[in-house]
Parts: C-alpha cells; sequence; structure tokens
C-alpha cells in the first residue's frame, strides 16, 4: 500500500483522528472546500489500496483506517526504504548502529568501562 | 586549441591535483582522527572536507576563467615575452595534452556519476520520509511508527523529522525517552543528514579514500547528540549504558541497516564526557573561517587587480 497525495493523507488523518465515519462525516470534517463526490472517489481509491475498510450501515458506507497511524506510517518507511536501495539509508543517522554489532569482548570491556568511572565518581 | 580543449586540459589538471591531496589528507589524517577526543572530531573531518574540497573549487573556478567567463581571467592577457606569469596552461601548448585529460576525466567520472546519482535517490527518498512521517503521531518532537526494530532515526535534508518506533518508545521508561528525544532533536537542530549528505557529495569527487571522513564526521555528529542527550539526563554514564544495553540486544534482521557511528567510541566518549564542561565550538565560527579561506584563494586567482600585483612581484624577484 502506498499513499499518494495529500488529499489521501488528509482523508486517512480523519479516519485516524475520528474513528468510523461516513463520507458525509469526513467531508464535515475536511470542511467545504471539496465536493462529496471527490471524499467519495478518495475513500474507494484508499479502499482498493487496503487502507481503509469499509462496511454499510443502511443506505451509507461507513469507513474506518485499516491500520493503526503508527503502523501505517511504519509500512510506508519500510517501502520506502527498501525501494530506496542499498546506500540510501547511508544518508540517515540511526540511534542505534545496526551496520555494526560489538563482540561479547567489547561488551565486556564497556560495560567494565561504566563500572570503573561510576565508581570513580561516587567514590 | 579550441576552448573545449582547453576546459578538458584544466579539469583533468583538478582532478589530478585533487586526487592525490586526497588520498594523502585521508590516509595521514586517519590516525590522528581515530585517537582525538570525540568533541575535535566534528571540528576535523569540517577541516579535511576544505582541503579535500578546496583544490576542486579553485579548479572550477580556473576552468571557468578559461572558459572566457571571467574578462580578466588568468588566460585574457597571456602573450609571448610578457615575462613572469601565473597562467598555468598556455591555450598553445593545451592540445597536445587533451587524449590523457580525457583519459583522466574517464577515470574520475564514473565514481563522481554513482555518488551523485546515490545522492539524487537519496535525496527524493528523504523528501518522501519526510512527508509520510507528518503523518505519524507526535511524541517529545519525535514521530512514531512502527518501524518493526527498536530504534529512532533522523531524516529530511532542509526540515528534518525524528521517527522513533512506537513499541520501543512504549516500553522505555522516562529517562530513556529523554534521551533518545534528546540525542534525536540534536540531529533535526543541527541538521545532520544535510551535513552528511554534503559531506558525502564532497567526498564522492575524490577517491574512495576520502570516504573516512564522511564516516569522522558520521561518528562527530552522533557524538554532539549523545552529549545532548547526557545533558538531558545529567549523566553520560546513563546514556552510555542505556546504549550498551540496547546494542547488546542484537542487530535486527532487515536487509537495509541503519549507521550511527561506532557505538565502542561513542561509549567510550560519554564515558569520559563531563557535561558540566563547554562544548567544542560551533560549525557556524569553522565554516565562516573555511568559506573566507577559500573565497580568499578564490579572490586571489580571479581578480584582475591581485593578479596583477602578484605578477608584478613576481617578476619583480625573477
Amino acid at each position: 500500500m502506498s499513499i499518494h497525495g495529500p488529499l489521501e493523507e488528509r482523508v486517512l488523518t480523519v479516519l485516524w483522528d475520528r474513528g468510523e465515519s461516513t463520507v458525509r462525516a469526513v467531508l464535515d470534517a475536511l470542511g467545504s472546500e471539496h465536493a462529496y463526490t471527490t471524499i467519495l472517489t478518495v475513500l474507494d481509491r484508499l479502499h482498493a489500496k487496503g487502507a481503509v475498510r469499509r462496511h454499510k450501515e443502511g443506505v451509507s458506507w461507513v469507513y474506518a483506517a485499516a491500520a493503526s497511524r503508527a503502523e501505517m506510517v511504519g509500512r510506508e518507511v519500510a517501502r520506502l526504504l527498501l525501494d530506496g536501495g542499498r546506500g540510501s539509508e547511508r544518508l540517515l543517522a540511526g540511534f542505534l548502529d545496526e551496520a555494526q554489532s560489538l563482540d561479547p569482548d567489547a561488551i565486556d570491556r564497556l560495560e567494565r568501562l561504566i563500572k570503573a568511572r561510576r565508581a570513580e565518581r561516587d567514590a | 586549441m579550441s576552448g573545449l580543449g582547453l576546459v578538458i586540459v584544466l579539469a583533468a589538471g583538478v582532478l589530478a591535483v585533487a586526487w592525490p591531496v586526497a588520498w594523502i589528507t585521508a590516509h595521514a589524517w586517519d590516525r590522528l582522527l581515530t585517537r582525538a577526543p570525540a568533541e575535535q572530531g566534528l571540528r576535523r573531518a569540517r577541516w579535511s572536507l576544505v582541503v579535500l574540497v578546496a583544490p576542486l573549487a579553485l579548479g572550477v573556478v580556473v576552468t571557468l576563467a578559461a572558459a572566457g567567463a571571467f574578462e580578466h581571467g588568468i588566460f585574457c592577457h597571456c602573450g609571448p615575452g610578457e615575462g613572469v606569469h601565473l597562467c598555468l596552461v598556455h591555450p598553445a601548448q593545451a592540445g597536445a595534452l587533451v587524449p590523457w585529460a580525457l583519459l583522466l576525466l574517464a577515470l574520475g567520472a564514473p565514481r563522481a556519476a554513482r555518488r551523485g546519482l546515490g545522492l539524487l535517490r537519496g535525496w527524493r527518498l528523504s523528501r518522501r520520509l519526510v512527508r509520510v512521517a507528518a503523518l505519524a503521531q507526535a511524541d517529545a518532537g519525535l514521530r512514531l511508527a512502527a518501524l518493526g526494530r527498536p530504534n529512532a532515526f533522523t531524516v529530511g535534508l532542509r526540515r528534518p523529522v525524528a521517527l522513533v518506533d512506537a513499541d520501543w518508545w512504549g516500553a522505555l521508561e522516562p529517562a530513556e525517552r529523554a534521551m533518545v528525544a534528546a540525542h534525536e532533536q540534536a540531529h533535526v537542530r543541527r541538521r545532520d543528514p544535510l551535513g552528511l549528505a554534503w559531506a558525502r557529495l564532497a567526498a564522492g569527487v575524490l577517491p574512495p579514500a576520502a570516504d573516512r571522513v564522511v564516516e569522522w564526521w558520521r561518528a562527530s555528529a552522533e557524538h554532539f547528540a549523545d552529549r545532548a542527550a547526557a545533558v538531558a539526563v545529567g549523566d553520560p554514564l546513563e546514556v552510555a549504558a542505556f546504549l550498551l544495553r540496547q546494542h547488546a540486544r542484537g542487530r535486527p534482521a532487515e536487509c537495509l541497516a541503519f549507521h550511527g557511528g561506532s557505538m565502542a567510541r561513542r561509549i567510550e566518549a560519554l564515558a569520559t564526557l563531563d557535561v558540566a564542561a563547554a562544548p567544542a565550538p560551533g560549525g557556524v565560527r569553522d565554516g565562516a573561517l573555511a568559506g573566507v579561506l577559500v573565497l580568499s584563494g578564490l579572490g586571489a586567482l580571479t581578480g584582475a587587480a591581485l593578479h596583477g600585483v602578484a605578477e608584478r612581484l613576481l617578476a619583480f624577484f625573477h
């Protein structure tokens, strides 16, 4: 699933904020700048992509985001990073370095260093 | 001799000067930088880049002068019998050098082209990541997303944002959250991804040894962010222990791994860090000084008045 366009993002944001909503409710939340049919089309497109699920209540479709905000953003980030290919992640600075692993001896040595410095400070 | 031929010769001459300078600088400073305190790393990395890139910057201007971009440039007044002057290549003599120059350019161009394309992809990726990150919920200045890996990272060149794994964030203690938030916000404030991109671009037109400078840069940027985390919780040893604890849990299985500088070096630096001491001078002063030096060099080479004065001096002592 890929999110395209600012309107799809805004519609999804409304669904995340308000939970299950009809087309009318989404339209009201976005303001009067869009036509009813535009929002309906966007929701249909998001449904086709699997980004929203829907069920019928009476004569109206009720829409809800298919995944939480964090899950959907996480999936999209993972997809972009994988599409970007090897090397593109070099522009990102991770809090933890995943490209390198310390051997057990190094971990022991660093643990001893931290303990020694704490002991020095507390003495 | 056509202007194009002269430009080719000069561009190759620039590479021929810049590559050995870069190679020698990167190797000679390697030991110095890895032994230097982490506080000095970023400063030295910046100066290394200035040294590495200066011949290229000067060469570009000389090449432009040869192409006639400056009315009173280096080559405009060359003529027989003028005595001592600063001309590097006489148009009449450059023709024989063109095949060699093309060969030299062909050797250097692929690496520069690969790096340029990689950075273009990285720039587009950063823009898309920032847009997607804007959808995520914010907490303590970080954007929460289910990254599937216990980590946080900063992305975006002009307006960077920090993303953190939502599950990991939820499981952290308040003090640990403060460390992660301060670390990533330091990257955001300093626009480290942009600095890293510039460093990679500059090193990309130089021999592979120059990539060491980029890694120094990254390591120093991480150190400054670690310092911010230590200041936030008031105890660098807490940050060191937290980093070690998290790192010892093992690396994720994803094929793309985030880089974050040498963990051992970061932890060692934190173990000896005094948060009460003033941090190393900021990059603005260094950048301004480097800029003045490079601009002075450019002015001396291209300004008609300075050029004339230098020539008269040379003629006087000749």
